[in-house]
C-alpha cells in the first residue's frame, strides 16, 4: 500500500533539480524495507582486470543476507544498524559499529529519473553527475523500490562496475534473522585523529578506535565511500600487485566491487578500502601519510626488540 | 543454597519485584517506565508461570524481564528492527526526583546514572545484570540469549564507555 | 592477543578460569597500560556496584512486601585484594617478547562492510563481495 503510493509520488513529485537527491534518499530508504531475493552479478573493469562475482541477496525486515553460490558455506549478513556478520563453515565473526548521524554534503546531482523496463518490472533511472560527468546510473524497481542495477563510471565515462540482479523475486524470503554473536563492537569516538576531515572531495564521517589499537576512519562523498585504517599491525593482502603514484608504493587488490590498498609508515600499518573507482585513488592516498617502503615497520621493530 | 521455587505470581512480585523494579529503574533512569516495566513483566510472568517448566527459575525471569524492556525499546524506536538496536534508545533522566526515590541525590550517582543511560542498550543491559542485579556471566547469557564471550565482551566495552563519560 | 582487553572485566568479576588468570597476570608483568586499566575499570564497577537500592513505589504491587533480598550476590571474589596482587606481578621483572602481528584483509572487510551498512546507499549497491573472489575463476 505504501510502497504503491510512494512510486506515485516519485512519478509526481520530481522536480527539477531542487530535490538534489532527495527523493533519491527517500527511494533509497525504501529500498532497505523491500523484501525480495536476488541473483546479483557484480562485474567490474579493473586496472589488474576483470574482476566478477555472482552472489545471491535476500532481504527481509531490513536484513540482507548474501551467499555465493559457489560456496554455500561462506555467508554474509549485514542489517542496516550497522552490523555485518561473516559465516565460513562454523567460523563466525562479526562487527558491529555506530555512526554518528553526520551525512555528507553529496557532491552529486541526481535527475529527474526516467521510467524504463527492467527484468520485466517497472523502474526507473536515475543518473548521478558529479562535475558534469554521469558517475553512476541506478535503476530502481517502482514498486518495491529494490536497487536492480547499479553502474558506475570513471571519469572518462567508461564503466568501472556493474551489479545488476540476473533473477528477482518479489516473494519475501524466509529466513533466521541472523544470531549477532559479535566478537567486534565499535562506537564512533571523538577522537583527535590525524586523518583529515576532507580528502580528495570526500567527508570524514566517522572515526573509531578499538581495543586492537585499529583506528579507522570512513568516507563518504555522497555515494562512494572508503574506511582508511591506521594499526599497529602490518596489513597483509593476499593476492594483489604494487602500483606506484608519484615514487610511493603500495600494494593494492581488487575484488568484485571494492579496492584494497595496503602500505606501511613508521608507526605501523595503514589500509585503505573502498568502492570510489580508480581515477579516484591517486588523490586520496595523497592525503593519506606515505608509505616509508615495505618492510620499514617490521626492520624498526626487529632493531628495537630483536 | 535452597530456596523453593515461587509458585504464585504474587509470590513472584513478592520476592522479586524490587529487583526487577531496580533493574527496569537503572536501565531507563526514571521511575515512570520503570514502574510499566514492572507490571508488564508481572503479566507476563502471570501468564506464562501456567506453563513453566521446572528448570533454572531466575533464567527463566530475567529472560522475560528483558526482553520486556528490550520490547519496550523496539516501540519507541521507528525504525525497522535491526537485530542490535541503538540510537533512539535514550531514556531521559526523571527532571524531578518523585517520592519513591528514597536516595540522597548525591552527585555521584546521578553522574553514574547518566553514563549508564549514555550507553548502547546491549552494553547497558549487560552492566546492569551483572553489577545491579548480580547475576554470573553464564546467567546473563542464558537471559540475553548470546554466548558468555559476547556477555563478557559487553561489559568490558560497556565498563570502558562508562569510564570515558565518567572522566 | 596484544591487550589483555576483556579477561580485565572478567577478572575483576571472578569469571576467569584459573588459567586464563595465569595468562592476565603473564601479561601484567609486562603491561603498564593494562594494569592502569585494571585499577580504572575497578572504580567504575565499583561505582555501578554503589548505586543505591531503591524502594518500589508505593502501591505499584501491593502484594510485594519489604522482604529483604540481598542485591548483589557475594560470590566469594575478594575484588579489594586484586590491587594488591597487580603491585606484585609489576614488581617482577619480565622479558617483553613483543610480536608484530599481521591483520587479514577479513578484519577490515568486516569494519567497513559495517560501516558501510549505515550508509543511505548501501544495499545491493554496495554488498561487500570480496569474501567470495577466491572462490570463482
Amino acid at each position: 500500500m505504501r510502497r504503491t503510493i510512494a512510486a506515485v509520488a516519485v512519478l509526481v513529485l520530481v522536480p527539477a533539480s531542487t530535490a538534489l537527491g532527495a527523493d533519491l534518499d527517500e527511494l533509497l530508504d525504501e529500498s532497505r524495507e523491500a523484501s525480495y531475493s536476488a541473483e546479483q552479478v557484480i562485474s567490474c573493469s579493473t586496472p589488474d582486470g576483470v574482476r566478477d562475482a555472482v552472489v545471491y541477496l535476500s532481504q527481509v525486515g531490513g536484513e540482507l543476507h548474501v551467499t555465493a553460490p559457489v560456496d554455500p558455506d561462506v555467508e554474509v549478513a549485514s542489517g542496516y544498524g550497522g552490523w555485518t556478520l561473516v559465516r565460513e563453515g562454523s567460523v563466525v565473526s562479526s562487527t558491529n559499529v555506530q555512526g554518528t548521524e553526520e551525512v555528507p554534503q553529496s557532491r552529486y546531482l541526481v535527475d529527474d529519473g526516467s521510467e524504463t523496463e527492467y527484468l520485466g518490472r517497472q523502474a526507473i533511472s536515475y543518473q548521478m553527475i558529479g562535475e558534469g560527468v554521469v558517475r553512476a546510473e541506478l535503476v530502481i524497481d517502482a514498486e518495491l523500490g529494490a536497487l536492480l542495477k547499479v553502474a558506475t563510471f570513471g571519469e572518462d565515462g567508461d564503466v568501472y562496475c556493474e551489479r545488476r540482479f540476473i533473477a528477482f523475486d518479489s516473494e519475501p524470503p524466509t529466513f533466521s534473522q541472523a544470531s549477532s554473536g559479535s566478537e567486534v563492537e565499535l562506537s564512533a569516538s571523538v577522537l583527535d585523529s590525524d586523518l583529515p576531515e576532507t580528502l580528495a572531495g570526500f567527508e570524514r564521517l566517522d572515526v573509531y578506535e578499538d581495543e586492537a589499537g585499529f583506528v579507522f576512519a570512513y568516507y563518504s562523498d555522497g555515494f562512494f565511500s572508503f574506511a582508511v585504517f591506521e594499526t599497529p599491525a602490518v596489513v597483509t593482502l593476499d593476492e594483489g600487485s604494487t602500483t606506484t603514484f608519484a615514487g610511493r608504493v603500495y600494494a593494492r587488490s581488487f575484488s568484485p566491487g571494492q579496492v584494497t590498498f595496503a602500505w606501511e609508515t613508521r608507526q605501523g600499518g595503514m589500509a585503505m578500502v573502498g568502492d570510489l573507482p580508480p581515477d579516484m585513488h591517486e588523490a586520496v592516498l595523497d592525503g593519506l601519510p606515505s608509505p616509508q617502503g615495505p618492510g620499514i615497520f617490521q626492520r624498526l621493530w626487529r632493531n628495537l626488540f630483536g | 543454597m535452597t530456596e523453593s521455587v515461587p509458585f504464585t505470581w504474587e509470590e513472584v512480585a513478592r520476592v522479586y519485584g524490587r529487583k526487577i523494579y531496580n533493574f527496569a529503574y537503572r536501565l531507563t533512569g526514571n521511575s515512570d517506565d520503570a514502574s510499566d516495566l514492572v507490571q508488564e513483566v508481572l503479566l507476563r510472568v502471570r501468564k506464562g508461570l501456567a506453563s513453566y517448566q521446572p528448570g533454572s527459575f531466575e533464567g527463566w525471569l530475567w529472560r522475560i524481564t528483558r526482553n520486556a524492556f528490550l520490547d519496550d525499546v523496539r516501540r519507541r524506536n521507528r525504525r525497522p528492527t535491526a537485530p542490535l538496536p541503538d540510537e533512539v534508545d535514550r531514556w531521559e533522566l526523571a527532571s524531578s526526583p518523585s517520592a519513591d526515590t528514597e536516595y540522597s541525590r548525591i552527585s555521584i550517582g546521578d553522574d553514574v546514572q547518566k553514563a549508564l543511560l549514555g550507553l548502547p542498550v546491549e552494553f547497558r543491559e549487560a552492566v546492569v545484570l551483572c553489577d545491579i542485579v548480580g547475576l554470573s556471566y553464564e546467567e546473563i547469557a542464558q537471559a540475553v540469549a548470546v554466548p558468555v564471550g559476547t556477555v563478557r565482551s559487553r561489559i568490558h566495552r560497556g565498563r570502558k564507555l562508562l569510564r570515558e563519560s565518567l572522566t | 592477543m596484544n591487550h589483555a582487553g576483556e579477561l580485565i572485566s572478567a577478572y575483576l568479576d571472578g569469571e576467569l578460569a584459573g588459567s586464563e588468570v595465569d595468562q592476565l597476570f603473564g601479561h601484567l608483568a609486562s603491561c603498564g597500560k593494562c594494569a592502569a586499566e585494571i585499577q580504572e575499570l575497578q572504580s567504575v564497577r565499583s561505582a555501578v556496584r554503589s548505586l543505591p537500592v531503591l524502594e518500589l513505589p508505593p502501591g505499584l504491587i501491593p502484594e510485594a512486601d519489604a522482604e529483604l533480598i540481598p542485591l548483589h550476590r557475594n560470590r566469594g571474589f575478594l575484588v579489594g585484594a586484586a590491587a594488591a596482587v597487580v603491585v606484585v606481578v609489576i614488581a617482577i621483572a619480565a622479558i617483553f617478547t613483543p610480536s608484530a602481528a599481521t591483520i587479514s584483509v577479513e578484519e577490515l572487510n568486516s569494519r567497513y562492510g559495517a560501516r558501510a551498512s549505515l550508509d543511505p546507499a548501501f544495499g545491493p549497491a554496495k554488498v561487500v563481495a570480496p569474501y567470495f573472489s577466491d572462490v570463482l575463476e
